[in-house]
């Protein structure tokens, strides 16, 4: 076959993250609240995963635990294994916290809330860049950060970086978010709704953006929406989660030309249609949306053996 | 030419804030024929949101009018038969119902206030309009708490609907449900619309929606109108830069759908680069 | 009450060590008052007769805290010094609530002008501070508990009105009040039933707390002679009366002075637990 597959072949050695059996469970005044039950994952180098689903899934909360921010929390049980590299991050809080906005950084929905309002866009850069070098000068700092902000196509970079986020447009803030989330050039981005805040123009031009600088770098990507459209439009792969667990897992060209899990099918069938009229008729029960997992041809986890 | 059930002539709607005036609406003419369903498109900023108000009666216009067949609709002290014609859908699911108020109580509101129906048979009618909007009877006696956002938007239909209104402002009713949520509602509220002949002045950003459900179309940009037109019309051959811009920038789930509105991309890359 | 009963809110109550203090001391001081005939060793103490024989008693013995200089048992006129302290908050919060609250929901409901208005007004009570308004008050008057009453009340409204000011302006944002407009409910509908109920826990928590609050005023003015008038019982002018015994009969002055802090502290803590557990509810 092609080159190209010989390539996946030795990405699959080492995937960036792997999720395994993982499970979470929030104690709640009414009772315990299982969120996540057997979730499997991984991504590979380079790869743009989808993780797609419903309001209340789950999507978010495994983002949480990637990021090592769950686990800090109280009432709260996780079981199974995350591993960054080769790293087992569920109970040993240390390597994660000195990874988040190094090799692992995070892009949210809400870039206005997420970035510090009482910091200047400069500092908030200078801040990052220190998580990698400690040592660097405020003026190497403010030179990448120039560097990293004409990327993202902001034309006054001094302009912006001597800003307060209110002092920017949301369209700009999500910018500014992307530039720092790939400032260090980090192994995994996990990209939380990115822009669905934003209107569809903003938004698309957004996607764009993101797509094309992750995609030179070949940076790896966790990306989580509840929008099919969009995921379809980013991802390589996709895991569609529904009431905290996998139900199915394929390419995206798979998923969409052929989904076979009950939930999804539902899900793709529901959407309005851009090109006709009607909207589509749902039942207002559909069985099968707990059937166990479907994993389409060639979506398998790389094994433990040829890591 | 026959008067229009409701039409929107020249309004201009200026808003005053800290930092001088913001034009919301310029010079701005619709009009909504009975018993269509009038999308009302655009982005935030584009007005839309301000025109359902100016309909809603939330504001007056700065100038020009708004007539609802023939009538020239005010702000401050509608009457309350005008009131009663033109009800509202907010997108807000978890805002749109009082926390300390039963469902039952919620709906009922609009008997008690226009005095619709004999006092001892409203609470059957309250069952009645749970029932037509696909809710068991018993919810009456619920408070929201509980609710899904799905169902709160089906008890804020019923509390529309038991107003017996003739034109329902819908202000982005399904965005924020989840995809199955939203078809079964967009389902539900066409065919409210079919049995009660209402029609629907349908603010949203959402195209593909727009497509599965509007008769007619208006796409509003900061304020202006750029165009008003029959849905098949518009998005077969959209006529503005700024439409053929929202088309192309729809995620879509299918190639048939990619390739519809991809037809629409090659246009849409010089018009923002022109922007940027 | 429907917040208080929710449980979670209820749970995270009972797990609150300090809140279930507040409400220890709260549910003691008003059991006491509530029982005062039952529960005070001496009832007839609470008048301005007592045992000549024993004057001055120290604590202990017949008089577990002591009897003051006409032979009158301390604990006793301290129940029933808590009765009128709770008497008078209670008068005085039935009076200033509504008043502060129905100029709150107008405020915060109607045009800017109503809103300018009321709230200005409210202003220059609140800029006034509380003890001088309430002494100007009893120096046109004469001094009596009534009167106290008067004047605290009239201190006490604003700070409602501003609570329920604030309240109302996220209020009408809401969607179900829009709603109600829209539907055509009128101005009393819309104040009164989708508003008001939802001001009602954090009015409630103010109230709880305030009730202390009051009781302390009320004994600074009638530790200055502004308030009760001898012979009733009262926590301030217990305290002033004790004031000139000190040191020797300290017990007239201490106790007074701890029953104040016991009444103030119950009703603080018992209102920022129930603040706390509407805000878990929530």
């Amino acid at each position: 076959m092609s080159p190209a597959s010989a390539a996946t072949v030795n990405e699959r050695k080492a995937a960036v993250l792997a999720v395994r059996s993982l499970s979470v469970t929030f104690q709640s005044p009414t009772g315990p609240f299982e969120a996540l039950r057997n979730v499997t994952l991984h991504v590979r180098p380079g790869e743009k995963i989808g993780l797609v689903g419903e309001s209340g899934s789950g999507k978010s909360t495994i983002a949480r635990v990637v990021l090592g921010l769950l686990q800090e929390e109280r009432d709260v049980a996780v079981s199974g294994s995350v591993r960054l590299g080769l790293r087992e991050i569920l109970g040993d809080q240390s390597f994660i916290r000195e990874s988040r906005g190094d090799r692992v950084s995070m892009i949210f929905q809400d870039a206005v809330s997420a970035l510090n309002p009482t910091f200047t866009i400069g500092d908030q850069f200078k801040e990052v860049l220190r998580r990698r070098n400690p040592t660097i000068s405020t003026a190497a700092a403010l030179r990448r950060a120039r560097v990293a902000l004409a990327d993202v196509y902001l034309h006054e970079p001094d302009r912006v970086l001597g800003s307060y986020v209110f002092q920017l447009s949301g369209g700009m803030s999500q910018r500014v978010m992307i530039a720092l989330a790939l400032i260090n050039d980090p192994d995994l981005i996990v990209a939380d709704e990115p822009g669905s805040s934003l209107d569809v123009t903003v938004q698309a031009r957004t996607l764009h953006l993101m797509n094309d600088l992750i995609g030179r770098r070949r940076t790896s990507v966790m990306f989580i929406s509840h929008n099919l459209g969009v995921v379809r439009e980013f991802a390589d792969r996709v895991y569609v989660i529904y009431r905290g667990g996998i139900v199915e897992h394929a390419t995206t060209a798979q998923l969409f030309a052929d989904p076979r899990h009950p939930y999804t099918r539902a899900l793709l069938a529901a959407i309005p249609r851009l090109d006709q009229r009607g909207i589509p008729d749902v039942p207002e029960t559909i069985p099968g949306f707990a059937d166990p997992l479907i994993e389409h041809e060639g979506c398998e986890e790389p094994s433990l053996a040829s890591a | 030419m026959s008067e229009a059930f409701l039409s929107v002539e020249g309004v201009t709607k200026r808003f005053r804030s800290a930092g001088g005036e913001v034009i919301a609406l310029e010079d701005v003419s619709i009009r909504v024929d009975h018993g269509e369903c009038h999308a009302i498109i655009g982005e935030s900023g584009s007005g839309k949101s301000t025109l359902g108000g100016l309909i809603l009666g939330l504001f007056e216009p700065t100038s020009g009018s708004v007539r609802f067949k023939g009538e020239i609709l005010g702000a401050p002290r509608r009457p309350l038969r005008l009131k009663r014609a033109i009800q509202l859908i907010q997108q807000n699911p978890l805002s749109a119902l009082n926390p300390r108020r039963t469902v039952g109580q919620s709906i009922r509101l609009a008997f008690d206030v226009h005095a619709i129906g004999e006092k001892a048979q409203r609470g059957k009618r309250v069952a009645e309009l749970l029932g037509e909007v696909g809710l068991p009877a018993d919810y009456a006696l619920r408070s929201p708490h509980g609710l899904s956002g799905g169902e709160r938007q089906r008890v804020a239909i019923a509390r529309a609907l038991a107003c017996e209104p003739e034109l329902i402002v819908l202000d982005e009713p399904t965005s924020a449900l989840d995809v199955l949520v939203q078809a079964r509602v967009l389902q539900l509220l066409m065919r409210i619309r079919h049995q009660h002949r209402l029609t629907y002045a349908f603010i949203t950003h959402d195209l593909a929606v727009v497509r599965g459900i509007a008769d007619r179309v208006s796409v509003f940009e900061k304020g202006r109108l750029v165009e008003s037109g029959l849905a098949d019309a518009i998005f077969a051959t959209p006529q503005s830069d700024y439409t053929r811009r929202l088309l192309a920038a729809v995620p879509v789930v299918s190639d048939e759908e990619a390739r519809f509105r991809d037809r629409f991309r090659a246009a849409e890359v010089d018009a923002e680069e022109a922007e940027d | 009450m429907t917040w208080f009963a929710d449980s979670p809110g209820w749970r995270a109550f009972r797990r609150d060590t300090m809140a279930m203090t507040g409400l220890t001391l709260v549910a003691l001081v008003v059991l006491a008052a509530l029982f005062a005939d039952w529960i005070a060793p001496y009832p007839s103490h609470a008048g301005p007769i007592g045992d000549f024989g024993a004057m001055g008693a120290p604590p202990g013995g017949r008089f577990l805290l002591g009897t003051d200089t006409i032979g009158r048992d301390l604990l006793t006129r301290l129940i029933y010094a808590y009765r009128l302290s709770l008497e008078m908050a209670i008068v005085v919060l039935a009076i200033a609530t509504p008043i502060g609250v129905v100029v709150g929901l107008l405020a915060g409901y109607l045009g800017p002008a109503w809103s300018y208005g009321l709230m200005r007004l409210t202003d220059v009570f609140l800029s006034i501070p509380p003890l001088v308004l309430a002494m100007s008050i009893t120096g046109f008057l004469e001094p009596s508990a009534i009167h106290g009453m008067i004047a605290i009340t009239a201190m006490w409204w604003p700070w409602y009105a501003r609570l329920t000011y604030n309240l109302t302006r996220a209020e009408r944002q809401e969607g179900y009040v829009v709603a109600a407009e829209i539907v055509g409910a009128s101005l009393p509908h819309i104040l009164f039933r989708e508003i008001l109920p939802n001001c009602m826990p954090s009015i409630l928590t103010k109230m709880t707390v305030d009730v202390g609050f009051v009781i302390l005023i009320a004994s600074s003015m009638s530790f200055l002679g502004l308030g009760a008038q001898a012979p009733t019982p009262d926590l301030g002018s217990m305290v002033a009366d004790g004031a000139k015994y000190m040191p020797d009969a300290w017990w007239l002055t201490v106790f007074p002075a701890i029953a104040i802090l016991i009444v103030v502290m119950g009703f603080n803590l018992l209102g920022d637990g129930l603040r706390e557990a509407a805000d878990v509810a929530r």
